[in-house]
């Protein structure tokens, strides 16, 4: 049996990150993918950002298959009671202009992992698909010294990564970490829409001018009663063929919600705000999956290791999403990279225990993936607990608004004292290399002119 | 505006809506199995599964259709009385994302 450096379970965004850099820097690495390509199980809005990518590929995007440029968004809220027929309120996000601080795309992931993969093959990773790790394997003093597939066949390594998503069967093998219960995974439903690109410039493109003629394109999120609720959002991120329609509910929320997720999927698709950028096109493909929404760094301190002897885990195995829109794509690479750089200081030394790998907690805490995961966290709870959720939120948010433009600058309707909070939370969070950045940016600086 | 009723959404509806967009490589669909003892036949894994794999019958959940199963966890994770027994289908098979 040919005996590894590492053996990485999942070859998906953090996986792949992982095995690129390790490669690089020496060591032997095998990949383990349960698909027959890596990128065939896996899904997200798909947004990626060119300024993570580059830490693992530094001339990206070069020739990776992206779809579209993104060049900002679209925030809408829809405060309940309120008929959206009549006017809703949305604002309008450009992206950063530093494109060292944020640089999106959006990518078909099935397209997306797989050439992402193929790229840590090119540099000297194994790839064995169509392998499903059922466990790991551990020595007689109970260390873990390798994997097993559902076929019994065993892969032997010093260091097993765990990259294998948010159900992480290694994770839980490993006894790092549970199946995370219903107030920790959100389930999405999407649906790739296919619209003429025409249509989706019109609809959907910004106004910025790129020197290579391209059209970058506005993400859509909508934060809307009719549609899920307070317990989730609405997405419509373009393509260049097409649109991806999402939405996401906090599973604990689906128990208490009156439907089902497809229902508030195809309430949102109907709605008269949405239904009109639809037009003309077509679904062209259906697709489920969860995120996780656990929290990796509680208030007080790390709630579960991402490692022991032996092993760590990376990206949604162990919980790197922000809690607040849901994105994982970073705390993957970013996560899967820290990890990649203890890896081989650990070989070095010749020390692959749980005390070595402690830096490697230590480490994706100080790191944006930390940063994130905490501010994330306390803005998700301030918004679900004291505020009284997203819709008392957007109500704040669009009387506020409403009554700024009826009173010019007058802010005594506004100014209450969550909205001060809101902003406070906001501009903290806004400081991290966030897609809310760009989102959320001009509402704030808007209402921070006006409370000055 | 207008509402759908929430039956369009919930079993053989449901199925025949997704069947012909979602991509499957046959798969034995052993991997999930529902323990009858267990389940108090509370229908949160009916009413919620994406796919619309199960059925309910006699007040017991029954995975009947692993078709249009998506392997995202939410029946496992739903059921309250712990009585799914939950793995991934065999490595190559189940379900294909496409313009994922
Ligand atoms: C609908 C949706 C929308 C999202 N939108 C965004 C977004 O726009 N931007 C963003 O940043 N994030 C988004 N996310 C989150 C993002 O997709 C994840 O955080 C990210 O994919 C995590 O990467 P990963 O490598 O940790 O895991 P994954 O992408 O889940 O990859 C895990 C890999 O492991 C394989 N695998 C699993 N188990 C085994 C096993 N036992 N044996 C062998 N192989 C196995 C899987 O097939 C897969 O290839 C979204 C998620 C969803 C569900
Ligand atoms: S994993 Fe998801 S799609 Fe599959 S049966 Fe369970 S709930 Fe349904
Ligand atoms: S969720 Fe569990 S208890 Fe409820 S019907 Fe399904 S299997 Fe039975």
């Amino acid at each position: 049996m040919t005996k590894y450096n590492c053996v990485v379970v999942g070859a998906g965004p953090g996986g792949s990150a992982f095995s690129k850099i390790a490669v690089e820097n020496g060591l032997k690495v095998l990949m383990l993918e349960r698909a027959r390509n890596p990128g065939e199980k896996n899904t997200s809005g798909s947004t990626i950002w060119g300024n993570i990518a580059r830490k693992i590929h530094p001339d990206f995007p070069a020739d990776a298959p992206i779809e579209r440029r993104v060049d900002g968004g679209r925030l809408y809220f829809v405060p309940e009671g309120k008929d959206w027929e009549k006017g809703g309120y949305s604002l309008v996000g450009f992206s950063h202009p530093s494109k060292e601080i944020s640089d999106p795309f959006n990518v078909y992931r099935n397209v997306f992992d797989k050439w992402w993969a193929e790229q840590s093959v090119a540099a000297g990773a194994e790839l064995k698909t169509s392998t499903l790790v059922t466990g790991v394997v551990r020595d007689a003093n109970g260390k873990i010294i390798g994997v097993i597939d559902e076929k019994g066949e065993k892969y032997e390594a010093d260091i097993v990564i765990g990259a294998d998503g948010v159900l992480s069967i290694i994770g839980r093998m490993a006894g790092l970490r549970p199946m995370w219960g219903s107030h920790e995974n959100c389930l999405c439903c999407k649906i790739d829409w296919e619209l003429d690109e025409k249509l989706i410039d019109e609809r959907f493109g910004s106004s910025i001018e790129h020197d290579d003629g391209d059209i970058g394109v506005l993400l859509e999120i909508y934060f809307a009663q009719p549609m899920a609720g307070n317990a989730g959002y609405f997405w419509i991120f373009p393509d260049r063929g097409s649109l991806a329609l999402g939405l996401g509910i906090i599973m604990n929320d689906l128990i208490r919600l009156e439907h089902n997720i497809w229902w508030y999927m195809w309430n949102s698709i109907n709605h008269p705000i949405v239904k009109p950028k639809l037009k003309g096109g077509k679904p062209r493909s259906y697709i489920a999956h969860s995120i996780p929404l656990t929290n990796p760094v509680g208030p007080n301190g790390t709630l579960f290791k991402s490692y022991a002897d032996n092993i760590m885990l990376i990206g949604d195995a162990a919980g790197f999403v922000c809690p607040i829109d849901g994105a994982g794509w970073c705390g993957a690479v970013s996560a899967g990279k820290i990890a990649a750089e203890i890896a081989t200081k650990a070989l070095e030394k010749g020390d692959t225990s749980a005390e070595f790998f402690q830096r490697y907690q230590r480490k994706w805490i100080e790191s944006d993936v930390g940063k994130n995961l905490k501010m994330g966290k306390e803005m998700a709870d301030w918004l679900t607990h004291e505020s009284g959720g997203i819709n008392v939120l957007a109500d704040q948010f669009t009387r506020g608004l409403a009554s700024l433009m009826e009173h010019g600058t007058s802010h005594e309707e506004v100014g209450s004292s969550s909205i001060n909070r809101t902003i406070k939370y906001a501009q903290e969070w806004m400081a991290l290399s966030k897609p809310m950045r760009m989102l959320l940016g001009p509402y704030l600086q808007l209402f921070t002119s006006l409370m000055r | 505006m207008k509402k759908f009723p929430a039956e369009e959404f919930e079993g053989e509806k449901l199925r025949e809506k997704l069947k012909d967009l979602v991509e499957m490589i046959p798969t034995k669909g052993d991997n999930i199995k529902v323990n009858e003892d267990k389940c108090g036949g509370c229908r949160l894994c009916f009413k919620h599964c994406p796919g619309g794999c199960f059925e309910i019958i006699d007040g017991k959940a029954k995975y009947t259709y692993p078709e249009l199963c998506f392997e995202c966890g939410a029946c496992v994770i739903l059921c309250p009385t712990g009585a799914i027994d939950w793995n991934y289908p065999e490595g190559g098979t189940g379900v294909v994302l496409r313009y994922s």
